[in-house]
């Protein structure tokens, strides 16, 4: 086991050094001119050239490439263009805000999902099905500012029991929460189903079933646990999704979170803002695919041996 | 599969985000310049003014907080490295400049009293004001003025207002410990107009001595309000400052600026960059202020009890600028073939919702020494007319080059529409604003080279003075890639008004220049002026006297919370 996990995180490592690279090239390629904007519109072509030779960005590519990586091997993101604060700090502030809304989000998704889709597998064909995948079709299909602004006109202008927008309280949780996780709900619910369709086909449920277990016990002891592979990758890849921030839905609840800042950052051509927080997505997405590798090896034994 | 899959996500992941990256650009009205000031009228507010009564000296509660929400996060509260309004206006409420605006904003002393100019606008004597201290005890005078002329003049520092006022300061000196003298290196008449721009807002020296990161986050000033605390996209918050100097009638010379008794103890604004969001909120209750309300939104909150909704004249002109280098634009006959072609009441009602109203002069009335024109009115056929006069019986095509916001490309389907029925075929070119600029801001060829042929703009002169809203649009020093002259605009006329302006302090010389400029600028239509823009806000039916100044800046001098 040891082993099979010094393995995957050695084999992460050729993974992140092309994504750094990548990014650092491809943010280069967005036109329009950071040391313009950081000058301010108004500034004459002069101080646009001396803005440009402060940041650096006069620099041949490769030269402003290798300080980038040797900065990032001390740990220095860079400083912001926007805000002239380092990166770190900015993206700091507001993990945690995306990190309480993402698990909210993915742990109230997860338990409706899996029961909605055991529910309709299990009862495949039946009204059961048929109810809990018009069910998830439909938290798919709403898109998510719609059900954002419906929640707010109900909860908060006509009930008055939420806020409408703000982070700290698990009160501010609530909307953008439900907003979030609807649609992982329904995403989690079909693989769900499908998962148990299949497994219930197997042999060894009729052999539990002829033992005489408990219909209960059949569905979740032997089919639900067989189904979790199927179920541990789609809410690992939901919760790397989750984690870059949503910019739809922290836009319609102003949320203060990392899509924001993605967003804001792009506007303004702050590269080491948009550098740094595609690194840090995708170092989350690495994390939690490594995380959700050595899950697989806990599910089924069979696989650390492939 | 299952290592396929990882690195597969990985990379899936870094596409997307970099995909996501590669849209996401230009939201930003590119070209509305930033903010600021001068005299003009404001008109009544259209919402229900139900003025509820607070008996003198009794608060509502002095702990109250209230919350606006904004449209935009703020980007740092260094007065002279601010570009945006919304931020501008806040740090005019944390501190006082030398000359500030009174509600419609006239230039007015504040921590001035007065000055004294040359007769060649190339020196200036300016008395401050006694008895101000700043909110971290130290006191106001001819030491902490020039403590800021110094941080204005430091190009080192990598401000970007540093350039907008320094180029021209030459010397600044302490005459007595209340007076000081400033020397440029040109006769520069707009200068205390430029004293009053949010830039030149003073800070506390000790403040400036800490470094500009310090002045960025943790600004000190002698204002009405004091700064708390900034979370960054989250929210700001200020303080009613009890010790204003404002407060005092002495001080003020005769009479408070305000009455500190406000009934509420702090704001917090909140950056909220959905505009259903933010009427949700005021609706909610969440938000006693919002600014600005979307335009489709005004009718519902007019109708609603709890909500006092506002509208007022601003001086973002919008235009339709010509590039009078390149053929037909050459011709002023076909510059007012397409102002007679364009309907200028259509245009606010359809691209505007009617919030505007139509521009009388290249500046707004709230702008200094504006002089209004009488607009062309709609003549299709008066248009035709005069394209047939110029040699253009059958129109010709062009193209529109602008920044691809909704707001925009809604205007220039307008023009085309519009332009269509004199015979002229208007191509659409919107790019994002980043790609806009460098085609057009950042070339360095003359105007018969350009690529541009019309440009759609907006334009809010940030020092509310005639000067800043002329010549960065219409001077010759200012073709691309100096400034805005996106009509390269060459008139020597018009070079002669825009240097007398210039060149004196004198208020009636300067009023005589500018108003010859704006005449000879509306016969000659470099640009076709559309609309002023109106601001539009709302506010709870508690909270009262909030306005919003003309360059879109907030104005909670006399605000007042109510039961």
């Amino acid at each position: 086991m040891l082993r099979y996990t010094i393995k995957r995180i050695v084999g992460v490592i050729p993974t992140l050094i092309i994504v750094v690279t990548f990014v650092f090239f491809f943010v280069r390629m967005i036109p329009g001119d950071p040391a313009r904007l950081v000058a301010g519109e108004q500034a004459t072509l002069d101080a646009v050239e001396a803005v440009r030779v402060q940041l650096g960005l006069d620099k041949p590519i490769p030269v402003q490439y290798l300080k980038y990586v040797g900065g990032l091997l001390k740990g220095d993101l860079g400083m912001s263009l926007r805000t002239k604060r380092p990166v770190l700090e900015e993206i700091a502030v507001r993990y945690g805000n995306t990190m309480s809304l993402t698990i909210a989000s993915l742990v109230w998704s997860t338990i409706v999902g899996v029961f909605l889709g055991v529910w309709s597998g299990k009862n495949r064909g039946k009204w059961q099905d048929f109810t809990g995948m018009t069910v998830a079709v439909s938290g798919i299909s709403l898109p998510n500012f719609w059900i954002g602004f419906l929640l707010i006109m109900l909860f908060s202008v006509k009930l008055r029991w939420l806020p409408t927008t703000g982070a700290g309280s698990w009160k501010n949780l609530v909307l953008p929460a439900i907003t979030l996780g609807t649609s992982i709900a329904a995403i989690i619910a079909r693989f769900t189903r499908s998962s148990i369709v299949e497994v219930l086909k197997e042999d060894y449920i009729r052999t539990a079933r002829a033992k005489g277990l408990k219909e209960k016990t059949v569905t979740w002891g032997h089919a639900f646990r067989n189904s979790m592979i199927s179920v541990v990758t789609v809410v690992g890849l939901q919760f790397g999704f989750l984690l870059g921030g949503s910019v739809v839905t922290e836009a319609v609840f102003a949320y203060p979170g990392l899509g924001q800042l993605l967003v804001e950052s792009v506007n303004y051509r702050d590269y080491p803002a948009i550098q740094s927080l595609i690194l840090i997505f995708s170092l989350q997405f690495i994390i939690i695919n490594l995380i959700v590798d050595i899950l697989y090896a806990v599910l089924n034994p069979e696989i650390k041996m492939s | 599969m299952r290592r396929k899959g990882n690195k597969f996500y990985a990379l899936l992941l870094a596409a997307a985000m970099v995909t996501l990256t590669a849209c996401g650009g230009g939201s930003g009205d590119s070209g509305t310049a930033a903010p600021t000031t001068a005299e003009g009228e404001t008109t009544a507010a259209a919402g229900g003014e139900t003025q509820a009564e607070i008996p003198a000296g009794e608060s509502i509660s002095q702990e109250t907080d209230i919350v606006a929400a904004v449209a935009v996060d703020f980007t740092t509260m260094d007065p002279m490295d601010t570009s945006d309004t919304l931020s501008g206006g806040i740090q005019r409420m944390i501190s006082d400049s030398l000359f500030g605006f009174d509600d419609d904003m006239a230039i007015y002393p504040m921590l001035a009293t007065g000055y004294e100019a040359s007769d060649d606008a190339t020196e200036f004597t300016i008395t401050l004001r006694e008895g101000i201290s700043f909110t971290d005890g130290t006191p106001w005078n001819a030491d902490a003025a020039l403590a800021n002329f110094a941080k204005w003049d430091d190009e080192t520092l990598g401000l970007k207002r540093t350039t907008f006022l320094c180029n021209i300061l030459d010397t600044y000196e302490k005459v007595d410990d209340y007076t000081i003298k400033v020397t440029l290196t040109e006769p520069f008449g707009a200068f205390i107009s430029n004293l009053a721009h949010p830039a030149c807002v003073i800070m506390s020296p000790k403040t400036i001595e800490a470094g500009v990161e310090e002045c960025a986050r943790n600004p000190v000033g002698c204002g009405q309000y004091t700064f708390v605390e900034w979370i960054e996209g989250d929210h700001l918050t200020l303080a009613l400052n009890k010790d204003w100097w404002g407060y005092d009638a002495e001080i003020c010379g005769g009479t408070a600026l305000a009455d500190p008794d406000a009934g509420f103890k702090t704001i917090t604004f909140k950056p909220v960059p959905e505009s259903a969001t933010r009427v949700a909120m005021i609706q909610s209750g969440d938000a006693q202020i919002m600014w600005t309300t979307p335009t489709e939104s005004v009718s519902v909150l007019e109708a609603d009890p709890n909500v006092n909704s506002y509208q007022d004249e601003g001086i973002v002109v919008r235009f339709l600028m010509l590039n009078t280098q390149k053929e037909p634009f050459t011709d002023v006959r076909v510059r007012q073939a397409m102002d007679y072609a364009l309907n200028k009441e259509a245009y606010i009602q359809v691209v505007k919702n009617g919030l505007a109203v139509p521009a009388t002069s290249v500046i707004g009335s709230a702008v200094q020494y504006y002089k209004g024109n009488e607009p062309r009115p709609y003549d299709p056929e008066k248009a035709k007319e005069l394209l047939a006069e110029a040699g253009y019986p059958d129109g010709f095509t062009t193209t529109v080059m602008f920044a691809n916001t909704t707001a925009n490309q809604k205007q220039a389907e307008f023009y085309k529409q519009q332009l269509e029925q004199v015979g002229i075929n208007l191509e659409l070119k919107g790019l994002e604003s980043a790609v806009l600029n460098q085609r057009i801001q950042d070339v360095d060829v003359p105007g018969s080279e350009a690529e541009v042929d019309c440009y759609i703009i907006g334009w809010s002169p940030s020092t509310g003075d005639a000067d800043w809203g002329i010549r960065p649009l219409l001077a010759k020093e200012s073709e691309p890639p100096m400034s805005y002259n996106i009509c390269y605009y060459e008139n020597d006329e018009l070079e002669g008004y825009i240097k007398t302006g210039l060149e004196s302090a004198d208020d009636d010389v300067r009023r005589e220049a500018y108003e010859k400029a704006q005449d000879l600028i509306w016969e000659e239509v470099p640009m076709i002026f559309m609309c002023v823009d109106s601001n539009v806000w709302a506010t709870g039916s508690k909270v009262q006297n909030v306005k919003i100044y003309p360059d879109g800046a907030i104005n909670m001098k006399n605000a007042k919370m109510t039961k």
